[in-house]
């Protein structure tokens, strides 16, 4: 080989791959976002938001309509009428108009870090948290109302009661934010990091979350006084989701499948039973049955309120995400697996399932 | 099994550094120095046994040798081939040293991906890496802050609102830097050998910028830093030519022996091989060792 053509190739071959690295997205391994509304599903998955058709599980269109490498979507959307806010991978926020062939209406570009927890709005103003450091509020015409700048990447979606907006934060706390100007109105320590987003209950007027450190607490939204902490005698494992409120029990579970009932005033123990598997994802209550435990290895099961099982189903690839619950469906998002989405009614028939074209 | 060997003892290995000294950009800087140090014989030795190639290849033997047989090159490879086993040297003795590092080098690259762990499946897996010993609860996640950094995004130093890419800027120069270093003398060397190294040494600081700028800065921060620690291994082997990077410096490292003495051919019958006389004995391997320069230390 000449020595011409031998430096050819290799400059050919350095080229391939500077322009591979060139076309590269962001490096980052995550799980599908689902939301649902009335009649409307969308799903967040990679370089592209879908609307699904609840009736057939059809994609009725993708946006953008061509990829963008950069563009990823994991978060899930925040629903708001014929919009929908959507945050990405390449730091923006999206708000996308719904009612027809998906239009994008505006773009908010001034986070440095990408949008992975579901953004929450109030009135005028949207909430969105950012792997920045900062949680943004905008209102709705796309202006910056205020920054709030946190130690740690916030994940997770925020919750807004009254005046106030309450964030998990990484950073082994949960902070308290006044809703007008974004300033701290208080941080609650807990003992590890807080993955899950804040619960509120109105009842108690108090915020219940847990965190990585097998602990789970409920914070007094008023005063920010951890008025009980629970650790099932130092046995609880990690709590990655939310706890659902149900019939005056807080019903939650730790990553081990552990899932615990709870009375929200002392935080004393109802009952507790092992689901069988690793369950990162949290709980989803289904009016009139039961809850919905997602295993990681793809196992869903619908227990009753008696904690017998009612049905069980098992879908293809592994599962991290709390399923969610329309008005007639359970839907579980999975990755790894033949389908993206899988769709059932709640008596545990499968309706249909959704794998993204290529 | 790759995970459980590789990937998990370093994730540990990395996470414990940082439990230590509290700062994932320092404890990335100590980890990747301690594996360069850890593979520093395979290092030294892949570097021995080029230079016994290059000085072989550089040999008037070995010269003659291709002009006499360039039109049969199964010959040739069959002379070359014995001229190998007589002085010892493995055409492979390179090329294996460099082969076991790659699983080190991969598994550093990947354990240090999983440790920046930035989204919730992500955090899962790294949680479930975490040797039972080590109390992930007080470890994860990683507060990836380091400077004026953010380890899991890619870097950029805002000045009056430019966002200046540092670390990119740092990855070029130590990669121009580390590929002269490493590049074999060109003159009277092979041509295809010089062609490919002047390739390498044009388009590799560009390829690992460009990865620089898109990739997490936790990434960029290990390409300067195993770059810097090959540069100061090289150095303290005695084998950097500093002219070579700084053309105003004119000293060059001291010009050192053959690794290896190889004989001329003696004139010879056409058609008979020669019969090559053996270098030394009881070996030509030790002959060569006792020719070897000696390593600064």
């Amino acid at each position: 080989m000449s020595k011409k053509l031998l430096r050819s190739v290799l400059i050919v071959l350095l080229a391939g791959l500077l322009l591979a690295s060139c076309a590269m997205g962001p490096r980052a391994e995550s799980t599908p976002g689902i939301s649902a509304g009335e009649n409307q599903i969308f799903v967040s998955y990679l370089n592209y938001v879908y609307e699904i058709d609840p009736a057939n599980g059809i994609a009725t269109w993708r946006y953008p309509e061509k990829s963008n490498i950069k563009q990823v979507f994991y978060a899930p959307a925040l629903i708001d009428g014929e919009s929908i806010y959507v945050g990405d991978f390449a730091n923006d926020l999206l708000k996308i108009n719904v009612s027809g062939t998906p239009t994008v209406e505006w773009i908010f570009s001034e986070a440095k870090g990408w949008y992975q927890g579901k953004a929450a709005k109030d009135g005028n103003l949207i909430i969105a948290p950012n792997s920045d450091r900062n949680i943004y509020a905008i209102d709705e015409s796309n202006t910056l109302v205020w920054t709030h700048h946190g130690d740690f990447a916030y994940i997770s979606e925020p919750l807004i009661v009254d005046d106030m907006v309450i964030v998990s934060s990484q950073d082994r706390k949960v902070v308290f934010l006044n809703k007008a100007d974004g300033t701290t109105i208080r941080e609650v320590e807990l003992n590890g990091a807080v993955i899950a987003p804040p619960f509120y209950d109105t009842q108690t007027d108090s915020v219940f979350v847990g965190s990585l450190a097998g602990e789970f607490v409920r914070i007094d939204r008023q005063s920010g006084e951890i008025v009980w902490s629970f650790d099932d005698s130092g046995t609880l494992g990690s709590v990655w989701a939310q706890p659902i409120l149900v019939d005056g029990q807080l019903i939650f579970n730790d990553k081990t499948g552990k899932i615990i009932s709870l009375s929200p005033e002392t935080g004393l123990q109802n009952w507790q039973f092992i689901a069988g598997g690793s369950m990162p994802a949290g709980l989803a209550w289904v009016e009139g049955k039961g809850f919905v435990v997602a295993l990681e290895d793809g196992t869903i099961t619908l227990y009753g309120m008696d904690r017998q099982a009612i049905w069980s189903r098992i879908v293809s690839g592994s599962v991290y995400n709390t399923p969610v619950v329309t008005d007639t469906m359970v839907l579980v998002g999975a990755i790894k697996g033949d389908n993206l989405v899988y769709a059932f009614d709640f008596q545990g028939q499968p309706v249909w399932t959704f794998k993204p074209e290529k | 099994m790759w995970d459980t060997l590789i990937v998990q003892p370093f994730t540990n290995v990395l996470l414990m550094i940082t439990m230590v000294v509290k700062n994932f950009g320092v404890a990335i800087i100590l980890f990747t120095i301690l594996i360069k140090l850890i593979t520093y014989p395979l290092t030294a030795r892949q570097l021995k046994s080029s230079q016994a190639m290059q000085d072989m290849q550089k040999s008037p033997r070995y010269v003659k040798m291709q002009e006499k047989y360039k039109d049969n090159k199964e010959k040739l490879a069959e002379e070359q081939m014995k001229l190998y086993k007589e002085l010892g040297v493995s055409p492979f003795g390179s090329c294996l040293p460099m082969l076991i590092q790659f699983p080190v080098i991969i598994g550093l690259y990947q354990s240090i991906m999983r440790a920046m762990a930035s989204t919730p499946l992500e955090l899962v897996k790294l949680e479930r890496m975490v040797y039972p010993f080590l109390d992930s609860t007080k470890i994860l996640p990683i507060q990836n802050r380091f400077l004026w950094m953010d380890l899991g995004q890619p870097e950029r130093l805002m000045i009056a609102g430019i966002g200046i890419p540092v670390l990119t800027i740092l990855v070029i120069l130590s990669t121009v830097v580390q590929t002269r270093v490493m590049q074999p003398p060109t003159e009277g060397g092979n041509d295809q050998a010089a062609a490919m190294t002047n390739s390498m040494s044009m388009t590799m600081p560009i390829l690992m910028g460009v990865m620089a700028y898109q990739f997490s800065a936790g990434l960029a921060l290990y390409f300067v830093v195993s770059n810097l620690t090959t540069v100061a291994q090289y150095a303290a082997m005695g084998k950097t030519d500093w002219s070579r990077i700084f053309p105003w410096i004119k000293t060059k490292p001291k010009v050192s022996k053959p690794s290896i003495v190889i004989p001329d051919l003696p004139d010879e019958d056409e058609d008979e091989p020669e019969v090559i006389e053996k270098v030394s004995k009881p070996s030509a391997r030790a002959a060569a060792k006792r020719q070897r320069p000696k390593m600064k230390k």
